[in-house]
């Protein structure tokens, strides 16, 4: 019974001439209903040397006759015994009697000689030309982590950067020291007003008074002391008063609180920035503008870290700098208010 | 079988396999693309194939599509003759091989197997697979890989001693 699991060692018999005719109709009949086993029946048909299919030789009678007549217990050393012996597929006591049969017999021993020297051995030299483009590279995953880090840092440099730096967009006020041109309040000057039954009454104070502060204590109208505001919005609230005022440089105040300097010069600093007017021994920070319009890109994905309005200052230095800045200008006004 | 093991099989089996496909198709752009489909399917299979039977699965993977291409290559050329070697690449073969020369005379025999016979013998001889791996290679069962090797070794010898070579 021709199957699915014999069928190719009757195919091989059927080349090699060793199929009866019944046997072969047999096959054929197989190969009809199987078009796929047919087409390998054909093609290998066609990869087996023409030698192949020529019907095997048949041993003359009388070969035969002296064939049967050798006993069973003497041992012939077949070419299947010596392929196997080649291969290393014999028993031990099969591979003692094959070595005993081919030191008797020279012609043995040759195709012995032949059968192992006829090896291949792979060449080295041959390699595969194309292995770059086999190898699997790592994706690159941005961790989360990460990604985290980035957007922090940049909404922490976003705001800083709103707070710290002076919007341009609001009306500029010519002081008298003609320094600040924008909306900021000078703040160099300390202003003691003094409104007395529902007057007011101002006094600008000078070197020697500011020195030497003696409020009207006995007066009952209600004495407010405003000084260093640097904000915008700290400003604006007292706006209205200070304009009512002139305006004196910082230097003139007599006063021991260098915190005043510090603001004045800080106040001075951000308006020249303001203006565009780098200092000279600062590099140049970008506007407010910038930094917004960086701080948008960078949260939205379309600006880079390389691109902020800094130039040649990473993300890690831009956030060390924000966050000095923070420190320092949270312990003024700390400083500031405790004194005040 | 991570990524890692898999760039590991490149490195370890590419060339083999690589040696082994371009020994029977004797054409290197050909035999590229089949060594290149073979590690392709291996990592499609990545999850289910392990890195102690990549190298197995290589060779199998290789053997089938190769015989996918003697069948294409079989169908869609016409007068291909078996027996007519000059379509072949014989490294040490420029010229007809000589006596003394047993390298190339083995190459030309070997183009003169049946590609199942130089399939098995290649196996053996290329990589020292046992029956019983070649075997699951080929699809075939032991004992017709041990039929095919015999006849693939005694053809060799034949050839070697045939008297043509001597003269």
């Amino acid at each position: 019974m021709i199957s699915h699991k014999n069928y190719m060692e009757r195919i091989v018999d059927y080349y090699d001439g060793n199929l009866s005719q019944s046997e072969s109709d047999a096959l054929m009949a197989f190969l009809e209903q199987q078009p796929d086993l047919y087409e390998e029946f054909l093609l290998f048909g066609d990869t087996m040397p023409e030698t192949a299919a020529e019907a095997p030789l048949k041993a003359p009678a009388s070969l035969i006759e002296q064939l049967k007549s050798i006993p069973d217990h003497v041992f012939v050393l077949t070419d299947e015994l010596l392929v196997a012996y080649a291969e290393k597929d014999l028993d031990a006591y099969t591979i003692k009697k094959v070595e005993e049969a081919i030191a008797q017999n020279p012609e043995r021993k040759r195709d012995l000689d032949i059968l192992l020297a006829a090896r291949y051995a792979a060449d080295k030299a041959i390699v595969y030309p194309y292995k770059n483009k086999l190898l699997r590279k790592e994706p690159v995953i941005i961790s989360f982590r990460r990604m985290m880090y980035y957007t922090t840092a940049a909404a922490a440099i976003f705001i800083l950067a709103f707070f710290l730096w002076p919007d341009q967009q609001q009306p500029s006020t010519e002081s008298s020291t003609g320094i600040a041109q924008t909306e900021v309040v000078p703040v160099q000057k300390p202003v003691e007003q003094i409104q007395t039954n529902g007057q007011n009454q101002t006094t600008e104070q000078t070197p020697e008074n500011v020195s030497l502060p003696q409020p009207d204590h006995t007066n009952t109208a209600e004495t407010i002391i405003r000084s260093t505001e640097k904000t915008n919005l700290i400003a604006a609230r007292g706006s209205d008063i200070l304009e009512q005022n002139i305006f004196e440089s910082p230097d003139q105040i007599n006063d021991s609180r260098t915190e005043y300097l510090d603001i004045y010069h800080m106040v001075e600093y951000k308006n020249a920035l303001a203006q565009n007017q780098p200092q000279p021994d600062q590099p140049s920070t970008g506007t407010l503008g910038e930094w917004k319009d960086w701080g948008l890109g960078f949260i939205s994905g379309r600006n880079s870290i390389k691109e902020n309005p800094l130039a040649s200052v990473t993300l890690r230095e831009a956030a060390n700098i924000g966050m000095n800045e923070v420190n320092r200008i949270a312990t003024e006004n700390l400083s500031l208010s405790k004194k005040d | 079988m991570d990524r890692q093991e898999y760039n590991r099989c490149v490195e370890l089996y590419s060339d083999a396999v690589y040696r082994f496909i371009l020994k029977n198709t004797a054409d290197s752009e050909d035999s590229s693309d089949i060594v290149q489909e073979a590690f392709v399917r291996m990592w499609e299979k990545s999850e289910t194939v392990s890195f102690d039977k990549a190298k197995s699965y290589l060779f199998t993977s290789a053997y089938h599509i190769m015989i996918d291409y003697f069948r294409k290559k079989k169908r869609y050329s016409t007068g291909f003759d078996m027996e007519d070697d000059s379509h072949c690449w014989h490294p040490a073969t420029n010229e007809k091989a000589s006596s003394f020369d047993l390298k190339a005379i083995l190459n030309e025999a070997l183009d003169k197997l049946p590609e199942i016979q130089k399939s098995v013998i290649l196996l053996r001889d290329y990589e020292g697979y046992s029956y019983e791996e070649i075997g699951e290679i080929t699809g075939l069962n032991e004992s017709q890989v041990k039929v095919y090797i015999y006849r693939g070794r005694i053809a060799l010898k034949n050839f070697i001693k045939s008297p043509d070579l001597i003269l």
